[in-house]
């Protein structure tokens, strides 16, 4: 029988016991991991570089946790914070345009599968600033609300509905003439 | 063409189950060592101290370690002396400082544990 997330995140909090928080690890480690591959472009070594730093934050600061959102939630909000600093270390990243002109000629002759869609959107989100693409993922993959988002990402409900509605146009034109392989 | 809702149903219906391969050990491994004591630890150490600290106090008591006697023999005095009182005090001087520490550590500690459990 699997033991309860508060549970587990009270022993980690009160008896600093590390095999519950290693199971806290286990449960959300691929939600997380894909989240942040689809956040970076699906560069797997770097979204798991981000998603351990995200982890061990979450440790050293677990006390922090009011249990007022959900585990995930604010483990969402750490990796979040985590993107944006690696984010703002580094020069912007390229939109690989050439990539993709490359990947839908492929993709036209051979047609696509499930893993080409998650790795094309992935890059496609590229295209987007850290912000919007964090917006456009929790609301679209991950389905959260614009309040919830907006709190996750500390900023006004107004500046995330910006955000997804001009990221779905832009994104539906990306679409265009895009052939992902299923029809679409 | 599908509709960009239509297109996030098909990625979020086949979103990958990413294997652990080693990654929730690699996180363990880099998590701080945990210098806190496990909490029954604590416990069974201030539990030893404290009994510790009261079979010495009960050894120092003039008959001989036995405390009902004491307090008999406390409770039939004739009367409040406090030239005596000053002098037992001087003479259970260290006595009176260890216990006045270990009731000044034990009483906030044992408020704090009754408060983090909800008994307060």
């Amino acid at each position: 029988m699997s033991v309860e997330d508060g549970a587990l995140i009270a022993r980690v909090r009160e008896q600093g016991d590390q095999r519950a928080f290693a199971e806290l690890v286990k449960r959300y480690q691929s939600q997380l991991r894909y989240s942040l591959r689809q956040l970076t472009g699906w560069d797997a070594a770097l979204a798991d570089d981000l998603a351990q730093e995200t982890l061990i934050k979450a440790y050293r600061s677990i006390k922090q946790y009011r249990g007022e959102a959900k585990f995930f939630t604010w483990l969402y909000k750490i990796a979040y914070h985590c993107f944006l600093a690696h984010k703002r270390s580094r020069k912007p990243e390229q939109p690989l345009e050439a990539e993709h002109e490359q990947r839908r000629e492929n993709e036209a002759e051979r047609g696509g599968n499930p893993a080409d869609l998650h790795r094309d959107f992935a890059r496609a989100l590229l295209q987007f600033p850290p912000e919007q693409r964090m917006a456009l993922h929790l609301h679209l993959q991950r389905e959260f609300t614009h309040q919830e988002i907006a709190d996750l990402m500390e900023c006004p409900l107004g500046t995330v509905k910006s955000h997804i509605q001009r990221g779905r146009e832009k994104l539906q034109q990306m679409l265009a003439g895009w052939d992902t392989g299923a029809n679409l | 063409m599908k509709d960009i809702d239509n297109v996030f149903a098909e990625l979020r219906g086949s979103e990958p189950y990413l294997a652990d391969a080693g990654f929730t050990d690699v996180v363990m491994a880099q998590l701080p060592t945990n210098r806190e004591l496990p909490f029954w630890l604590k416990n069974l150490i201030l539990l030893a101290a404290a009994a510790l600290g009261s079979i010495m106090v009960a050894m120092q008591l003039p008959t001989g370690g036995n405390l009902v006697s004491t307090l008999l023999s406390v409770a039939s005095l004739p009367a409040l002396d406090m030239k005596l009182l000053a002098a037992m005090a001087v003479n259970n001087l260290p006595i009176i400082l260890i216990a006045s520490v270990a009731f000044g550590y034990l009483m906030p500690y044992g408020t704090y544990l009754a408060v983090r459990r909800g008994a307060l």
